[in-house]
């Protein structure tokens, strides 16, 4: 049989070949390493991004806050003052530009969706209405 | 128990053909052994003071070269008996034109003995031919006429039993590049490199499922992000949010900025799409700072009379 005749440069080309398996398969492995690497950075971040994200605009404080607002605000200056389902609309009257500012920064400064903040002066007063959503 | 063989891992399987000058030719085609009788060997028995085999392997020559063959490339085999050291050189080429002959192919041959490793097998002469025996005499394996022993003191039935410990790999494949031991070389340190590799690839492979666990540990804390779609879609929806809501802050701190003594706000609106704001101005002074602070911010302004600026924008 011709392999017999061949046995030790058979030998020689087993060890190759298992030498070949042994750094194609660590190649493989180191390939897998970088890309996991890569993924389960891109996933720690994104999740730690969501996440922050998510505490930032999804709020569970929002609501009392907001209510804080229209405590502090004379129910004279109120027309009206609805929260409903993760939603405000309000109009404020006969505001001064102080009171107006201080409404102005508390919305600024709360982490909700402003959807409409409309102001008008009528005579030394304002009106103000504003709608967010969390 | 009847049918039943004795393991001994270190006795060989294979057939032994028994390799003399008489023989016939023979049709074996499986792998084989072979043992040499004198004929195709010298023998000599020395005393020396030498510890190994591998020492006195290196005086084979010299012990052996006034019996041997001048221009003839032996090969050496020594082994310790009793107090001596046997020396026995062969020539490779001569016993594997000799077995070509015969019809006993090299690659099926697997180990080589000697007779003279093996005297208690002919301690009964062996008959090899009608006129040969092969016969044990002073410790010494030699062949003999038969008509020196009687037949009756003769023995016809070779004992195959041998230990593989006592061959020796045939070593005369002049096909080979490489020879036994340099192939065993290359070949173990491929495989040390080989090895090397697999266990460099294993230690990755533990890396990346501890990265594995890591993310799962996190995902298990934050269910809802567990499948990277809804991960995405949760995302997309909080940045364009907060991209949204970042740039309708900065608007207003950008038009506040617009502010200073004596201007006042008329009226505004900001909605997600954009924004439209009407200043008072105390002056024209100021009018027309305002104006050129809203343009640099790259916002449209148009004059409502000689006090009042309009400033709209997009987001």
């Amino acid at each position: 049989m011709i392999w017999k005749r061949y046995r030790n440069e058979l030998m020689v080309l087993v060890a190759s070949l298992f030498l070949i398996i042994g750094y194609i398969y660590k190649n493989i492995e180191v390939s897998k390493l970088y890309d996991t690497k890569s993924e389960v950075s891109k996933s720690i971040d994104d999740i730690s991004d969501i996440v922050a994200l998510q505490k930032q605009w999804d709020g569970k404080k929002i609501k009392g806050k907001l209510e804080k607002i229209k405590r502090n605000i004379s129910s004279d200056n109120i027309k009206s003052f609805n929260i409903k389902s993760r939603k405000m609309e309000a109009i404020f009257k006969n505001l001064t530009a102080k009171q107006m500012n201080r409404i102005f920064i508390k919305i600024e400064n709360l982490a909700v969706q402003i959807i409409l903040i409309k102001v008008t002066k009528n005579g030394d007063t304002y009106k103000m209405e504003v709608k967010s959503k969390w | 128990m009847k049918g039943q063989r004795d393991l001994n891992f270190t006795e060989t399987s294979r057939p032994l053909i028994l390799v003399h000058r008489g023989m016939d030719r023979i049709y074996e085609s499986g792998s084989i052994n072979i043992m040499l009788s004198p004929q195709f060997y010298t023998m000599k028995r020395e005393e020396l003071p030498i510890k190994y085999q591998y020492q006195v392997k290196k005086l084979a020559s010299s012990v052996l070269e006034s019996l041997l063959v001048d221009g003839v490339e032996y090969q050496y085999y020594v082994y310790k008996d009793g107090a001596d050291w046997v020396f026995i050189a062969y020539d490779p080429s001569e016993i594997a034109e000799f077995l070509m002959d015969r019809g006993i192919k090299i690659e099926n041959i697997s180990k080589l003995f000697f007779a003279q490793n093996y005297l208690d097998k002919f301690n009964t002469p062996l008959e090899l031919s009608p006129r040969e025996l092969l016969a044990t005499i002073d410790s010494t394996a030699v062949i003999l006429p038969s008509s020196l022993i009687g037949e009756k003191m003769t023995n016809r039935v070779f004992n195959q039993k041998v230990s593989n410990r006592d061959g020796i790999t045939f070593g005369f494949n002049n096909n080979s590049i490489l020879n036994y031991k340099e192939s065993i070389i290359i070949s173990s340190i491929l495989a040390i490199f080989a090895v090397m590799f697999i266990v460099e690839g294993i230690s990755y492979r533990g890396q990346i499922s501890s990265m594995e666990d890591e993310v799962a540990l996190l995902l298990s804390k934050h269910s809802s992000l567990q499948s990277k779609y809804s991960r995405d879609n949760i995302a997309k929806k909080y940045r364009k949010i907060d991209k949204i809501e970042r740039a309708k802050r900065d608007l207003l701190k950008d038009l506040s900025n617009l502010f200073s003594k004596g201007v006042e706000l008329e009226q505004l609106s900001l909605t997600s799409r954009g924004f439209s704001t009407t200043l008072k101005a105390p002056n024209e002074n100021t009018l027309l700072k305002i104006k050129s602070g809203a343009k640099r911010k790259g916002f449209k302004t148009s004059r409502v009379d000689d006090t009042l600026i309009k400033i709209e924008g997009k987001l």
